[in-house]
C-alpha cells in the first residue's frame, strides 16, 4: 500500500540557509525519534523476554566443579584458571545439571615418525582451510 | 593490400579511443592497488574498478540500449520530426526536437533499427516521458544494460540489504538499547553534509546524495543517489566505499581528539543474553515502526530485517544461507560492475567529483564525531557508563567501524574488548541511515 509522505514540506531547488538548517533539525528529529520509539519498545521487550543472565549458570557451574585448584577434582596440578575455563565448557555443552567427577590430563602422546606426523598436519591443515570460516 | 590493412585498423577500438580514457584506466589501476594490495574493500572495489574499466573501452554489446520506444526526456512542443515511419537511422541520429520555453532539446536515436510508429506530430505539446515513436531494430540490449536495470530500478540494494539482514546480529543492540542513539546521531554528518554540499551549489537531490555517503552504508547510499542524483552515482559510490574501507585511517584521530584518557578507559559492562523470541520481535518491531514513521524507506528497512528474521527464526536455514552466500555475492558482482559501468570518464573526469570525494570525508568526519559526542553526552545522565570511543560505531560500515572502536579501547587498556559493544551502535547506524534516506526521498523533490 502506498501511504502519503510525511508532513514535512518538500525541498526543492536551491533552498536558503535558514530553510535548509530548519529542514535538516526535521530529519535528524525524525532519526531520532524513530530510534527513540524504538529504544523505548525494546526497552520494554527487554523488560517481558529477556533470557535470565548466564549468573544462574555460573552459580550452578561452581556447585558442579568448585573454582579453585584445590577443589578442582583429581587435578591438583591445574591452574584455577584451567579449571574454571573446562568446567564453563562443560556447562556450556552439557548444561547446567552436569557434574565434574574428575579432571585427567591426557597421557602424552608417544613420539612418532616425523614423516608420518608431518603427513597428519598436512591432512588436518587441508581440512581446517577447506572450512570457509566467518 | 596497405589500404586494407588500414581500412581494417579503422574497425579496431583504438580509433575510438578518447582522451578521458587513459586517464579512467589510471583511475582504475589506483581502485585495483587499494583494493588488491591494500585489502581496501576489495570485494566491492575489484567489480566496480573492472567495470569502470570495460566502460573506458571503446566495448560493442556490452551497454548498449536495445531499439525499442524513443521517449522524451523532457516536456514541451514537438519543433521537428526529422525520421518518417518506415526509415532506418542509425545510432546517434537526430530524430526530432522539443523545445520548452527557447530552449530546444535534440532526442537521438539510442540504437540503431527502423521507425515504425510515429506517435506524435509537430506542433503537439508532450510531457516528460512520453513516447515520441516506436522503433525497431534486430539487435538486442547488452549484458550491462540490462544487469544495469538493477540500479536504475532499485533493485539491487534492498538485495543487497537482505543478505545484510541475514549477517547482521542485533542481540549487543537489543541488550543495550541506548546505543540506538548513538546510531541517530551518526545521521548529523549526514545532515550537516547535505547542509554544505547546497551552500556549494549543488541541488538538494545532489546534496541528499552526497551527505548519505556518510551514513557509510553502500547500499543506502547507491540507492538514494539512483533516485535523487543518478548522474552522480559513480563518484558518490566509490567515494562511499573508499571512506568505508578508509574508516580506520579516518576515525582514530577524531576519536582521540574528542575523548580524554580516562574516558578512553571506561569499562562497560557485559551484555546479557539476548533469546530468540526477543530478536523476532525486535525484527518485527523495527520493521513495523520504521516503516509507519517513514514508509519511503520500506525496501530497505523491509529487506534488512526479512533476512535479520530469516537468520534468527531457525527454521529457514536454506534461505539463510542463499541470503548470505548466493544473493548477496551475486548481487554484489552486479552491484559493483553495474557501478563501475557508470563511470565514463565523461560522467567522472569532472570538478563535481573532486568535489564530492572532499564532501565525503567532510560526512565521515562529522558522523564519527557526533557519534562520540552523543556518547558523552548520554554519560551524563547515565549510571552505567558508555565508553565513547563506541560512538564512532553510529557510522554504519558494519563491521570496520566497531573494529575501530576496539582497537582505541585497547590501545587505551590492553584488557578492555569493546567490540560487542561498539556492534551495538554499529547497527543502529544501519537503521538510522536507512531512516535519513527515507526522510530525503519521501521529501526532496529532484
Amino acid at each position: 500500500m502506498n501511504v502519503s509522505l510525511l508532513a514535512t514540506e518538500p525541498i526543492t531547488g536551491h533552498p536558503g540557509f535558514l530553510e535548509n538548517l530548519a529542514y535538516q533539525s526535521v530529519g535528524i528529529m525524525v532519526v531520532l525519534t524513530s530510534l527513540g520509539i524504538l529504544l523505548l519498545c525494546v526497552t520494554l521487550l527487554g523488560r517481558f523476554l529477556a533470557v535470565p543472565a548466564p549468573a544462574a549458570s555460573a552459580s550452578a557451574a561452581p556447585a558442579s566443579a568448585p573454582a579453585g585448584a584445590d577443589s578442582c577434582p583429581g587435578a591438583s596440578g591445574l591452574s584455577p584458571e584451567v579449571c574454571a575455563a573446562i568446567t564453563a565448557a562443560v556447562s556450556e555443552v552439557l548444561g547446567t545439571d552436569a557434574a565434574i567427577q574428575s579432571i585427567r590430563p591426557i597421557q602424552p602422546v608417544p613420539p612418532t615418525n616425523p614423516f608420518l606426523q608431518a603427513w597428519s598436519v598436512e591432512g588436518r591443515r587441508q581440512i581446517f582451510s577447506s572450512h570457509n570460516l566467518r | 593490400m596497405l589500404q586494407d590493412y588500414f581500412d581494417f585498423f579503422k574497425l579496431t577500438g583504438f580509433p575510438s579511443i578518447t582522451w578521458q580514457m587513459p586517464l579512467m584506466w589510471g583511475v582504475v589501476v589506483v581502485l585495483l592497488y587499494l583494493a588488491v594490495y591494500k585489502g581496501f574493500e576489495p570485494l566491492l572495489l575489484v567489480p566496480i574498478a573492472f567495470g569502470a574499466l570495460l566502460a573506458n573501452l571503446p566495448s560493442v554489446g556490452l551497454v548498449n540500449e536495445p531499439a525499442g520506444p524513443i521517449v522524451s526526456p523532457v516536456a514541451g512542443i514537438v519543433q521537428a520530426i526529422h525520421v518518417k515511419p518506415g526509415e532506418y537511422f542509425e545510432e546517434g541520429t537526430l530524430l526530432a526536437v522539443i523545445e520548452w520555453e527557447g530552449a530546444p532539446t535534440e532526442i537521438r536515436a539510442h540504437a540503431r533499427g527502423q521507425m515504425t510508429v510515429a506517435h506524435v506530430a509537430v506542433g503537439d505539446r508532450i510531457l516528460a516521458g512520453a513516447i515520441l515513436a516506436s522503433s525497431y531494430g534486430a539487435e538486442p540490449g547488452g549484458l550491462f544494460y540490462y544487469i544495469s536495470r538493477g540500479i536504475e530500478w532499485e533493485i539491487f540494494p534492498p538485495l543487497i540489504f537482505l543478505g545484510v539482514g541475514a549477517l547482521t546480529d542485533f542481540g549487543p543492540l537489543i541488550a543495550r538499547p541506548i546505543t540506538l542513539l548513538l546510531g541517530g546521531a551518526a545521521q548529523i554528518g549526514v545532515a550537516a553534509t547535505f547542509l554544505g554540499a547546497t551552500l556549494l551549489g549543488f541541488t538538494v537531490g545532489e546534496s541528499a546524495s552526497i551527505g548519505i555517503i556518510g551514513g557509510a552504508d553502500g547500499p543506502t547510499a547507491i540507492f538514494l543517489s539512483a533516485k535523487l542524483a543518478p548522474h552522480l552515482l559513480p563518484a558518490i559510490a566509490v567515494a562511499a566505499y573508499s571512506y568505508m574501507a578508509l574508516v580506520p585511517l579516518i576515525q582514530p584521530p577524531i576519536m582521540r581528539l574528542l575523548t580524554s584518557k580516562k574516558e578512553r578507559l571506561i569499562r562497560m559492562t557485559s551484555l546479557r543474553p539476548v533469546g530468540k523470541t526477543e530478536k523476532l520481535v525486535f525484527a518485527l518491531l523495527v520493521t513495523i515502526l520504521c516503516i509507519l514513521l517513514v514508509p519511503a524507506a520500506t525496501a530497505l528497512i523491509g529487506m534488512l530485517m526479512l533476512g535479520n528474521f530469516f537468520r534468527e527464526c531457525g527454521v529457514t536455514e536454506r534461505l539463510v544461507k542463499a541470503a548470505q552466500n548466493e544473493i548477496i555475492n551475486v548481487i554484489t558482482i552486479f552491484l559493483g560492475t553495474s557501478v563501475g559501468m557508470t563511470m565514463t570518464g565523461e560522467r567522472f573526469l569532472r570538478s563535481d567529483t573532486l568535489l564530492i570525494i572532499g564532501l565525503g570525508i567532510v560526512a565521515f568526519g562529522v558522523a564519527t564525531a557526533a557519534g562520540v559526542l552523543m556518547a558523552k553526552f548520554l554519560n551524563l545522565f547515565l549510571r552505567q557508563k558508555i565508553n565513547p570511543l563506541i560512538g564512532s560505531a553510529g557510522v554504519s560500515a558494519v563491521p570496520m567501524a566497531a573494529r575501530v572502536s576496539q582497537v582505541e579501547g585497547q590501545r587505551a587498556d590492553p584488557n578492555n574488548y569493546l567490540l560487542m559493544h561498539a556492534m551495538g551502535p554499529n547497527v543502529a547506524g544501519v537503521i538510522g541511515t536507512a531512516v535519513i534516506a527515507g526522510y530525503y526521498i519521501a521529501t526532496v523533490v529532484r
